[in-house]
């Protein structure tokens, strides 16, 4: 009781403020480029290494389950509701960055 | 005293204004739960009734408000619940029209606006919330089909059929999910003494269950939905996936 008060009581809009243009996470690139990659290391549990190559169903847990644990990290992570091309079209951790600009985060 | 089913817990539930929605609402509330309470327009009646709810059992519940029909206004609707990082640990798809005829005699326009709400308005909340769940990696999902989207008798082409692929995208979504700690299981009650159970729509089934043999020879009350429903939201029902669990007395027809 009151948690669930208190958050309604504080809903976000930054989802309104990103259709905008005015996300804040645009001056933030060297945070966010450390978001983006923890996001990978705890979704598939692999070390900083393999990022720059790493490309969807190249490792046992970038599978179709571990997708959608990567979008949820990514999306909790940036505040941000991906929409579903964009999710089809995460292939790579390359494309995932093309596709985080749409959304005003530079990685 | 026994620990409340739902403590700590927040549930999400459709078409909470009335009927099996509001019954769901209430035993959740006395089950500790927090609610956010959907409705498709804002309206003091229903504000009135979530606050004496929110009261009576010390719990919050909130409203929350968009058309089924919308696309857009599910979308923005859930998106801000969803970003306002309330953990929804229980989904309860309970909206739903009604609509009964033979096929010969049914616009197709009103199969279309009838899956527009039993099922594709259905499917937009779900899988936004189910972006929440699997963050959280547990969660129940419990969607309210239909003993006539299993039997599918005559006059059933539209809602009969609509229950029937909700029916069938549980179970489908249910591996889909389990991989990440989430259950999803279906209630199919009978005939149900609400509003929707008394209007002309449902006359022959009232029809037939007034002569029936069979051994309950009534209507189902929502409260022993409900009861299934809050058993199958906590956590006493931790490993029970893909079920779907009729609520009908043992009446067929």
């Amino acid at each position: 009781m009151g948690k669930l008060y208190e958050l309604m009581g504080e809903i976000d809009f930054s989802y309104e403020i990103q259709k905008n243009g005015k996300n804040r996470n645009m001056a933030n690139n060297n945070s966010n480029i450390k978001k983006y990659k923890n996001a990978f290391i705890e979704s598939f549990e692999i070390t900083e290494d393999l990022l720059e190559t790493l490309e969807y169903q190249s490792i046992i847990n970038w599978d179709s389950v571990g997708h959608m644990v990567l979008i949820a990290a990514l999306e909790d992570g940036f505040d941000i509701m991906m929409e579903m091309d964009d999710i089809i079209d995460f292939s790579s951790f390359k494309k995932g960055k093309e596709l985080l600009i749409k959304y005003d985060i530079i990685v | 005293m026994d620990k409340l089913l739902l403590n700590n817990k927040t549930a999400l539930v459709t078409g909470s204004n009335r009927g099996i929605g509001y019954s769901i609402m209430e035993t959740f509330a006395k089950q500790g739960c927090d609610i956010i309470a959907h409705a498709r327009k804002k309206n003091d009646e229903f504000e009135k009734k979530i606050d004496s709810l929110s009261k009576k059992n010390n719990v919050v519940v909130k409203p929350i408000y968009f058309d089924l029909q919308d696309r857009d206004e599910i979308r923005s609707e859930i998106i801000k619940l969803i970003k306002s990082k309330v953990p929804i640990n229980i989904l309860v798809n309970s909206a739903g029209i009604i609509h009964g005829g033979l096929f010969q005699m049914t616009h197709i326009q009103t199969i279309r606006d009838v899956f527009d709400v039993n099922f594709f308005g259905m499917l937009e909340v779900t899988q936004l919330v189910c972006k929440s769940m699997i963050k959280n990696k547990k969660g129940s999902i419990i969607n309210i089909a239909s003993s006539a989207g299993l039997d599918l008798s005559e006059g059933n082409c539209a809602y009969g059929t609509s229950k029937a692929a909700l029916i069938a995208f549980s179970k489908t979504l249910s591996f889909e999910m389990g991989k990440h700690g989430v259950r999803v299981n279906v209630v199919a009650p009978s005939l149900t003494d609400t509003d929707m159970g008394h209007m002309p729509e449902a006359k022959k089934e009232r029809e037939i269950l007034s002569s029936s043999t069979e051994p309950f020879k009534r209507m189902v009350l929502p409260e022993e939905i409900s009861n299934t429903v809050s058993f199958l939201a906590s956590d006493k029902s931790s490993f029970i996936n893909g079920e779907i669990i009729r609520i009908d007395g043992g009446n067929r027809f």
